[in-house]
């Protein structure tokens, strides 16, 4: 390699500018998080009142956070079955079986929704899963199932599944893309070989798909599960927690504690808590996807 | 191709229209309902409209949009171009130069993607007002950028990995700098990742409201989701207006997606079949 | 180490970059006004010893956007030397705004709040100005007020914000739906009220609009009912956190009397998930025949209804240990920053938006019920708006807000039973929580 790349100076040029904004807004943010959470003080106080970790314990015991939380596993484990699973198997039918231009097409239009606002998706649904004036409930019908038709928001037992059907609904398309991107980097030799060997479909799925994309399948198990804890939007702007708190997910609650009950030390608390837990998934899942390696090889 | 096989296509392309139905079914419905009057809406969801009111969509666009539209088309531009400029080196820099930490620098920018920005509104915004830059252009840009770098350089990364280094070695030997290499060389051989990340990061921007709403105040830098979120009042909500107002703040980005979606899969295929 | 140094420098580069970036993009204040095409004015005003006021309302809707340009041109006018720098943030985005600007240094110097609570909180957390000495002082302004409103403003015995409108809630009623259902008269009694619903239901049409997505709707109709239900001194010591247990039967039955009503499919079957805004609509659209609305919202039901809509008083309730008449609703307010440098040109203009041309352009324009004693001009105002005013300002006292009165925390736990009630939950249930939650809120100060 040339000692061009040798050069610290320029190597500083190129990481800093990423590193500091990194550090400065991601970062020293969650430490001041740390800190915030151990007082008692309001958005607007003039004062803090020092309480030390009586917040971060109150997390173990509140029953509000812990259904918040179970709210979010349930996010994630969806999240997981639709985009990590169903994406992977849209996405393998698109580019093994279809058409070609048929299977460009169908990518373009799934990824659609992904690009237009949670807030403009939340409304649209709020309207569509509308019992009055809905399009869910007469689509139900339609297709001879009027028995499902049903308040999906309004009623505690089905709104938490009703919002995480949304965000399936918005972000699958996004998932086969990256899947999509995955699957085409596999050496074409490799499925014409398997097929020479007598290989089915579904064998060569199994055995040779899925451990070469293995790094994209983790990678994109990451962003789900994260993205899943720290889901805001869809459900503040769809039911805002409730009813009751049947949808009260972590961020939810951490907003309204914070600027709704003005507590803004244990909000900072919940923010800790939400910080550790995507934190462990992310570095169990690092710890598989083994960077190191990926970094050495692959060139 | 054998019948069997053929049956198998014609049953995998049925799936998806049913599939591509639910996806656009809801959209055109939202687009079709910024035409309707509220008697419309409320009294036949399901027709189309009976006189079809384009006035709603000139009236969003005159009373919501016009005045905010030229910030949101800054924000976005410019934070995309930060975006794509920043992650592109950051990824470049760890994988082309040598040095200890390599491993500890990927993962430091990596794991800025497990931070919830929800948690740190405030945090931020305390930061911002201390420094000077709350309620100014580059206080609500900076945060945009940040959030938007752990992924951008993520996916720069796994592609500009796959990149030949003899092209780049041939022109440092032809005396090339750096930064030769890396705007005329590596840049133009990333297009279809820096068209992906483009999108990617231009959707958060034009469509963020929980920044614009903490780290800015007043008209001057409102962005178009402040704006349309004033027309759902608790007084009097002019539901085809804001069914109108949503249509249109969605165009811009589905128009972006839709020109540069052809560089998505085969462009980063393309890419990485060399390497 | 040499390293180091070059990182340490090369950042400082970076942040100056950006603070130069900043100040060269467009800081310097664009005329600090933000109406729009009047910036000519705006630069003769700047020269000299210019005041700036930064006021923050909730009124962005565009006609009263309209209304509060004007009133501030005019101010302006006559006062050369202050700019008011207004921005204006909807219902529930201004409850976030106000908490983050006060606790920065760009603080707006006058802001509104909802009363009860939403006073006390920041008179608690030494952002609100003491104004009563300036109340004192100009004993026209004092006496001006609908004194209750006022009553609304104190606290400790001190004067904290100034009422600038009040609303309050009206049952509002389709009369062509009530005509077909056979309904001759409003009605006076919750049994009465029942009655009412059942032949518009047999109609098939929904007696009741709740829309219940955000709880603070069927909270208004608890509001009404404690005050019905509850004996005054038991609610103010409730309220107050005086007492914390919520322990007079009066507050479970206002609960359950919700439930039985959506039991008896007399509200629209979403309740909990309908908007609020949509609620408005089935009402306007003629798909529901009654709804609980603020009185400065019936203009849109005469633009949507014309003749067909009436308004009558929340029923009473037979055998109720509370009081009758009384009002349900709370002033808007507006308080002035301990933090601001210009306190007696924010009073100034306080008194503008509580002078009587304001006042009346408020009540002719908006259809707002305003804060002080008016004549008005009736060809002016829609009758019903008219009617109201008059019969407020006999009213014995006042039901406030009840999300607004109590404590947020205590006021959460009783929203979200606002919803489950629909569900699983008791009116008993319900108030046991509410209860529990009043003790540690009281235990943690």
């Amino acid at each position: 390699m040339t000692t061009l790349y040798k050069n610290k100076k320029m190597l500083c040029i190129f990481l800093l500018p990423a590193v500091a904004v990194v550090a400065l807004l991601i970062f020293l943010p969650v430490i001041v998080n740390v800190y915030y959470s151990l007082f008692k003080w309001t958005a607007y106080s003039k004062k803090m009142d020092f309480v030390g970790m009586r917040y971060i314990k109150k997390l173990f015991t509140d029953a509000a956070v812990w259904k918040a939380a179970a709210n979010n596993a349930k996010y994630a484990v969806v999240s997981i079955v639709f985009q990590v699973g169903l994406g992977l198997v849209i996405a393998y039918l698109l580019n093994s079986f279809a058409n070609d231009r048929f299977a460009a097409v169908t990518r373009v239009v799934i990824f659609v929704p992904a690009v237009v606002s949670l807030t403009a998706i939340g409304l649209l649904w709020v309207i569509g899963y509308s019992p009055s004036i809905g399009f869910v409930n007469p689509m139900l019908e339609a297709v001879g199932l009027s028995g499902l038709a049903h308040d999906w928001l309004g009623d505690a037992k089905t709104a938490m599944w009703a919002v995480i059907m949304v965000s399936q609904w918005q972000y699958m398309g996004e998932m086969v893309m990256l899947y999509t991107v995955g699957l085409q980097s596999v050496p074409l030799e490799i499925y014409e070989s398997a097929k020479i060997d007598g290989a089915n479909g579904l064998q060569t799925f199994f055995k040779i798909t899925i451990p070469m994309i293995k790094s994209t399948i983790l990678m994109n198990t990451t962003i789900t599960i994260i993205g899943a804890f720290m889901v805001f939007d869809e459900v503040y702007v769809m039911t805002s927690g409730g009813p009751g708190n049947a949808t009260e997910v972590l961020a939810t609650l951490m907003y309204k504690t914070g600027f709704r009950k003005d507590n803004m030390g244990y909000a900072s608390a919940i923010g800790v808590l939400l910080f550790v837990i995507t934190f462990a998934f992310s570095f169990i899942q690092m710890r598989m996807y083994n960077v190191k390696e990926t970094m050495k090889g692959e060139k | 191709m054998s019948s069997s096989s053929k049956i198998k296509r014609w049953i995998i392309h049925i799936f998806m229209a049913l599939y591509m139905a639910a996806i656009l079914f809801p959209l055109l419905w939202m687009a079709v309902s910024g035409f309707k009057t509220d008697s419309d809406i409320f009294g036949s969801p399901w027709n189309l409209p009976e006189t079809w009111q384009v006035s709603n969509y000139f009236y969003v666009w005159r009373s919501y949009i016009q005045n905010t539209v030229i910030n949101s088309l800054f924000f976005t531009v410019a934070g995309t171009f930060f975006v794509i400029l920043i992650s592109g080196m950051a990824a470049y820099g760890i994988i082309r130069f040598e040095f200890k930490h390599r491993y500890l620098a990927f993962m430091f920018i990596l794991s800025g993607m497990m931070l919830a920005p929800q948690c740190s509104l405030i945090p931020i915004y305390k930061l911002l007002s201390l420094v000077g830059l709350y309620n100014t252009r580059i206080g609500l840009l900076v945060p945009y950028i940040a959030y938007r770098i752990p992924f951008s350089f993520f996916l720069m990364w796994s592609f500009m990995i796959n990149l030949p280094i003899e092209v780049e070695e041939a022109a440092i030997i032809d005396g090339c700098s750096v930064f030769q290499v890396f705007f005329n060389i590596v840049f133009k051989m990333s297009k279809p990742v820096i068209a992906t990340t483009a999108v990617m990061s231009a959707r958060y921007i034009w469509n963020d409201f929980a920044f614009a709403l903490v780290f800015t105040e007043g008209r001057r830098l409102q962005t178009v989701p402040l704006g349309i979120f004033a027309i759902r009042s608790t007084s009097q909500t002019q539901w085809g207006v804001l069914i109108a107002g949503l249509t249109l703040a969605a165009l811009p980005m589905v128009i972006l997606y839709i020109c540069l979606q052809r560089y998505f899969v085969d462009g980063m295929n393309s890419g990485a079949v060399k390497g | 180490m040499k390293v180091n140094r070059k990182i340490a420098v090369f950042s400082a580069a970076v942040m100056s970059m950006a603070f130069l970036a900043g100040c060269g993009n467009g800081e310097v204040k664009e005329g600090a006004k933000e109406t729009q095409g009047e910036g000519q004015k705006v630069s003769q005003t700047e020269t000299s010893d210019a005041v700036t006021i930064k006021f923050v309302h909730k009124f962005p809707e565009e006609k009263r956007m309209q209304y509060f340009n004007e009133i501030i041109a005019q101010f302006e006018e006559q006062n050369p030397g202050i700019t008011i720098e207004m921005t204006a943030y909807g219902d529930e985005e201004i409850k976030d705004k106000t908490r983050v600007l006060l606790g920065s240094e760009d603080a707006p110097d006058i802001f509104f709040t909802w009363s009860g609570e939403r006073i006390a909180q920041y008179v608690d957390s030494g952002n609100a100005l003491d104004i009563t000495k300036y109340l004192e002082e100009d004993a026209r302004w004092k006496d001006s007020f609908n004194q209750s409103m006022l009553g609304c403003c104190e606290k400790d015995g001190s004067y904290w914000s100034i009422p600038w409108d009040y609303s309050s809630k009206e049952m509002v009623y389709n009369k062509k739906i009530f005509a077909e259902a056979g309904i001759t008269k409003t009605p006076e009694t919750w049994d009465e009220f029942l009655e009412v619903c059942q032949k518009i239901k047999d109609l098939g049409i929904t007696p009741v609009a709740i829309g219940n997505q955000y709880s603070w709707v069927v909270c208004h109709y608890i509001t009404t009912l404690n005050g019905k239900l509850v004996p005054a001194d038991v609610t103010n010591k409730n309220y107050t956190m005086e007492e914390t247990d919520y322990t007079d039967p009066g507050y479970a039955k206002a609960l359950d009397m919700m439930k039985d009503l959506y039991d008896r499919g007399f509200v629209n079957t979403d309740i909990n998930s309908c908007t609020w805004e949509m609620s408005q609509a089935m009402v306007q659209e003629g798909k529901a025949a009654m709804i609980y609305e603020e009185v400065q919202n019936l203009v849109n039901y005469e633009n949507a209804l014309k003749d067909d809509w009436s308004y009558f008083d929340f029923p009473e309730v037979e055998g109720g240990e509370g009081e009758t008449g009384y009002i349900t609703g709370g002033p808007d307010v507006f308080m002035v920053n301990t933090a601001s440098k210009h306190p007696d040109e924010a009073i100034k203009f306080l008194k503008w938006l509580t002078s009587d041309s304001v006042q009346s352009k408020m009540v002719y324009e908006l259809g707002f019920l305003p804060c002080i004693s008016l004549e008005l001009d009736e060809t002016k105002c829609m009758p019903e708006s008219l009617e109201i005013i008059e019969k407020n300002l006999n009213a014995p006292g006042i039901s406030e807000w009840l999300d607004c009165a109590i404590d947020q925390t205590v006021a959460d736990t009783y929203l979200i039973g606002c919803q489950t009630i629909f569900d699983k939950e008791t009116g008993q249930s319900i108030m046991e929580s509410v209860t529990a939650t009043a003790r540690d809120v009281a235990a943690d100060k």
